[in-house]
């Protein structure tokens, strides 16, 4: 029964995909909410089942030179609260694309198969396991950027095809260096610390394109920019995680940690400059993402369990509030035709509910108490102090001074009186704001009250 | 109206968590809110609800911060107050560009201050300077007083509350509750610091020629005093709290000198015996603490007179005022109550620099924060400045790889036409020759095209691999 769960949360999305095909619009937005549930549904299960570490399954599946492959899945600390991410930001990404994209159903399709090969990510405890579905979400994801989007979405596309790839080349070397040296492909065998260097190196750098780290960060701002807003909201929510999660789950090793440290720090001050110079909404946030994705690599190479398991909760709590911010964009650049700040000026002012949100959702980013992500910045912050001195802790802390600086300064400009004619920033559709106050709401939740996931995570790598 | 019953209804709650409460801060900060927020129910005609959820996550914020069992909760405590204190100085006076500006700054500059602080909470190494500074930055401590005064912006209630109890007094707090922030700190240098410190704050109150302003400055100076003597905890935490309780009062007076276009004598009178109150206690022996008390006490003594030439009305309708003064005496009574006053001859000087001061009719103005605002500004100029020239090596990159993407869908095309053209010329050369070949031998075939000559030769090759594969 457990080993059917598991295999149905990355089946299931496949299959969704594909009796999506046979759907009309109204049909698809009531499957999509369907499936959400069973997807919840089974998560829960899954949830209820795990005590340390959750169900496996484990099949053989092929040998080379006395090295047993296995079709090994399983939930571990690192993966629980991450497949619950994708689920609930896959599917409300969906519902959201609901209510304007056109094409929907090769849209929804694409989407759902997108989601079920990020949960095989997820799931996989074996290394060749985990690079199929790494490989296998690029396709699908290649296709939403490339075809729904604005006029430069397939330039955007391209050049996230070539980065991801290229990183794939450098991951699959790294990975088939590292089988010959470690015992097998097991997350097991894999956690004590068996990579030699140069593989070591190479799945880094592979990693790094996807998560992004500075300077292979480059495809990053043109595909956020340039897709839809719900593919966006799946870029920087989920397939950057699979860059983080890879970098935790199979790289992370103490003895090169502090590479990590220094290339996350780097990447966190190169990100808050640029953002602070942008105009574009969109590219602001993306380079957010960036920024936080810094933290984790810094988190990463902390060398310390505090920093891991902070750097574990920010790949949960930046998905949260990265698709919010995101989902928010989207229907003001609907309702104003505008994303830049410059036209966006005052367009807060006389609205005040839909100042709320864009409040609640800009200090999140920001990382103030009661939001998801001031935990997991607290942890990295300490993790970093605890393992590498005072010195070092300065540098994810500083992130909580950068960040505040040109959000708080975005918030300005969108807010400052305006004596313009009054646009109403409510959605016409209710869904997309639904869907910013659920992502709030869960953020705000895990914030508040940590323990469920903490607990969790403190297993996490070990 | 409904909020306006809800903030008087949350006076009796603060009031409560006064008497519930064992931490003295704690108990303070009740007392506090509970009296301001009644009177911010008499004064403000708009935004209860967010006075009454602002003065809420306040009281939890100081709770958090005193209450913790772990650096994160008590870290969420300390940002908490400055969050609400940004929401706070932004929307009470409907959101305008001003506020939102000073906004950025207040909140920006105690981030500073946050900043030392996680790296020396969360460091295995001693750090304790860390704490030092951020609460010197919290506490808006001499060169930083620059945000408190730019936080003046604020209606009154929220200066009384945020601007001289809860958040400022947080800075100096910390170390009292958490002796250990302390640790490696050479006591008798923060000492001179602190002092040093209160003397240019009291400088900057005798300089000011705005009330609320010359305020801010003594707040400063007051807890510059607190800081110095932060290695003797009571006479420390006295200090502390009677400023706050006596702060907050007069601030609150402020707010009805602004209030009323023609404050009565009573007004005057009670907020000169305040003043006196405030001042004209013994505490500290340091030479510097004297200069420092009896410059702030001239200060004040300024500030009664500039309150004073506002209006010559001296009919004023004083049954007015009467409502106001009621929370305003519940500050004033519960603090000389719980933090009694030790009156001394030494307690003549600052009266006589008060005397004197509201005597002083020569006129100065110097704003002596400017330069730090500048300072601050031309920072984050910088900041913008650097983060521009990021943007440039962005855009560099982003041209290149778009060529480098436009070349590599050029050689695509280039590689498919390549492959039409071979499939095109090539396949079809070999299957007419193959057809050729065939028809030599006699075979007379049906006339097939090369792209089916290419599948069956596709499937076959297929076929004999798989055969191969079976039979190994």
């Amino acid at each position: 029964m457990e080993a059917a769960t598991l295999n149905l949360l990355w089946v299931g999305p496949l299959v969704g995909g594909l009796v999506g095909l046979f759907l009309h619009r109204k049909g698809i937005k009531l499957w999509i909410i369907i499936h959400g549930l069973l997807q919840f549904f089974l998560w829960g299960y899954l949830y209820w089942k795990y005590e340390g570490l959750g169900p496996v399954q484990e099949i053989p599946w092929f040998s080379i030179q006395e090295k047993s492959f296995y079709y090994h899945i399983s939930i571990r600390p690192s993966n629980l609260w991450l497949l619950f991410l994708t689920i609930l930001v896959g599917h409300s990404a969906m519902l959201y694309a609901c209510s304007y994209v056109s094409r929907l159903r090769s849209f929804t399709v694409l989407f759902f198969f997108t989601i079920a090969f990020i949960q095989g990510v997820f799931l996989a405890g074996e290394v060749i396991i985990f690079f199929i579905f790494y490989e296998a979400s690029l396709v699908p994801a290649f296709l939403l950027i490339y075809g729904w989007g604005s006029e430069g979405r397939r330039l955007a596309a391209v050049k996230f095809a070539l980065f991801t790839l290229g990183g794939s080349v450098l991951l699959l070397v790294g990975i088939l260096w590292g089988l010959s040296a470690c015992e097998g492909g097991k997350w097991l065998d894999w956690q004590r610390a068996c990579l030699p260097a140069g593989a070591w190196w190479l799945m880094s750098l592979g990693l790094a394109v996807k998560l992004p780290l500075i300077p292979l960060h480059a495809w990053l701002g043109d595909a956020h920019v340039e897709a839809e807003a719900p593919v966006s909201m799946l870029l920087a929510a989920l397939l950057l995680k699979l860059g983080g999660y890879g970098l935790l789950n199979w790289v992370w090793r103490g003895e090169y940690a502090f590479i990590l440290r220094i290339w996350g720090g780097l990447s966190l001050l190169y990100a808050t400059g640029v953002a602070m110079a942008q105009q574009d909404l969109k590219r602001l946030i993306a380079f957010t993402s960036i920024a936080h994705m810094g933290l984790v690599a810094i988190g990463a190479g902390a060398q310390s369990h505090t920093g891991l398991q902070g750097a574990y909760h920010q790949l949960f709590t930046h998905g949260l509030v990265s698709a919010g911010l995101f989902a928010w964009i989207g229907y003001l650049e609907k309702k104003t035709g505008e994303r830049n700040l410059s036209s966006l000026q005052g367009i807060l002012y006389k609205d005040i509910r839909s100042q709320l949100p864009a409040i609640l959702l800009f200090f999140s980013a920001i990382g103030v108490p009661g939001s998801s992500l001031f935990i997991s910045e607290l942890l990295i912050i300490w993790g970093t102090g605890e393992g590498a001195g005072w010195l070092w802790a300065f540098v994810p802390a500083l992130s909580l001074l950068l960040t505040a600086i040109y959000f708080l300064r975005a918030y300005r400009d969108l807010a400052k009186p305006n004596s313009t004619t009054f646009i109403s920033l409510r959605s016409p559709s209710y869904l997309p704001e639904l869907i910013v106050w659920i992502l709030l709401f869960i953020s705000f939740l895990s914030g508040i009250l940590p323990s469920p996931w903490l607990k969790v995570l403190a297993h996490a790598g070990y | 109206m409904i909020g306006r019953i809800l903030l008087i209804a949350l006076s009796p709650l603060c009031l409560a968590v006064s008497f519930l409460a064992e931490d003295p801060l704690l108990k303070s900060a009740g007392w506090i809110t509970g009296s301001v927020a009644l009177y911010t129910a008499l004064y403000v005609r708009e935004y209860f609800l967010l006075h009454l959820l602002g003065y809420i996550a306040g009281i939890v914020g100081i709770a958090l911060f005193v209450q913790g069992k772990s650096w994160i909760w008590i870290f969420a405590g300390w940002e908490l107050v400055s969050v609400v204190a940004w929401i706070l100085i932004v929307y009470p006076r409907g959101g305008t560009l001003r506020g939102l500006e000073i906004g950025v700054l207040t909140f920006l500059v105690n981030r500073i201050g946050d900043l030392f602080w996680l790296a020396a909470a969360f460091s295995e190494a001693r750090f304790s300077i860390g704490f030092l500074i951020a609460g010197w930055i919290k506490a808006g401590l001499f060169p930083f007083t620059f945000w408190l005064i730019q936080a003046m912006y604020a209606p009154a209630p929220i200066s009384a509350l945020f601007h001289s109890a809860l958040l400022v007094s947080l800075g100096v707090y910390g170390f009292l509750r958490y002796p250990t922030w302390l640790s490696g700190l050479d006591r008798s240098l923060i000492e001179l610091l602190a002092e040093g410190s209160g003397v240019f704050a009291a400088i900057g109150a005798l300089s000011s020629r705005h009330p609320k302003v010359l305020l801010a400055w003594t707040t400063a100076s007051h807890l510059s005093g607190a800081m110095a003597i932060v290695a003797s905890p009571a006479p420390a935490l006295n200090l502390l709290l009677h400023h706050a309780y006596l702060k907050a009062a007069l601030f609150l007076l402020l707010g009805l000198f602004y209030k009323q276009r023609s404050p009565s004598l009573l007004l005057r009178s009670v907020s000169f015996l305040f003043t006196t109150l405030l001042i004209a206690s013994k505490r500290e022996s340091h030479i510097l603490a004297h200069i420092r008390e009896t410059l702030m006490a001239v200060a004040l003594g300024r500030m009664w007179r500039l309150l004073g030439s506002r209006n010559h009305d001296e009919s004023a309708n004083w049954q007015k005022e009467v409502p106001f003064l009621l929370p305003i005496l519940l500050l004033v009574i519960r603090g000389e109550v719980a933090f009694g006053l030790t009156w001394s001859l030494e307690s003549l000087i600052p009266i006589l620099g008060l005397v004197g001061g509201a005597y002083w009719r020569t006129p100065i103005s110097y704003r002596l924060d400017l330069i730090f605002i500048r300072v601050t500004q031309r920072l984050l100029h910088l900041w913008e400045e650097v983060g521009k020239k990021m943007t440039r090596v962005e855009n560099f990159l982003k041209v290149n790889l778009e060529n480098l993407s436009k070349h590599v869908v050029s050689l695509s095309n280039w590689i498919a036409k390549g492959e039409t053209w071979s499939a095109h010329i090539g396949w079809k050369t070999i299957a007419s020759r193959t057809r050729q070949a065939l028809a030599l031998l006699g075979v007379q075939g049906q006339k097939a095209s090369y792209k089916e000559a290419l599948q069956w030769g596709v499937l076959i090759t297929l076929m004999g691999a798989f055969t191969w594969r079976l039979l190994r």
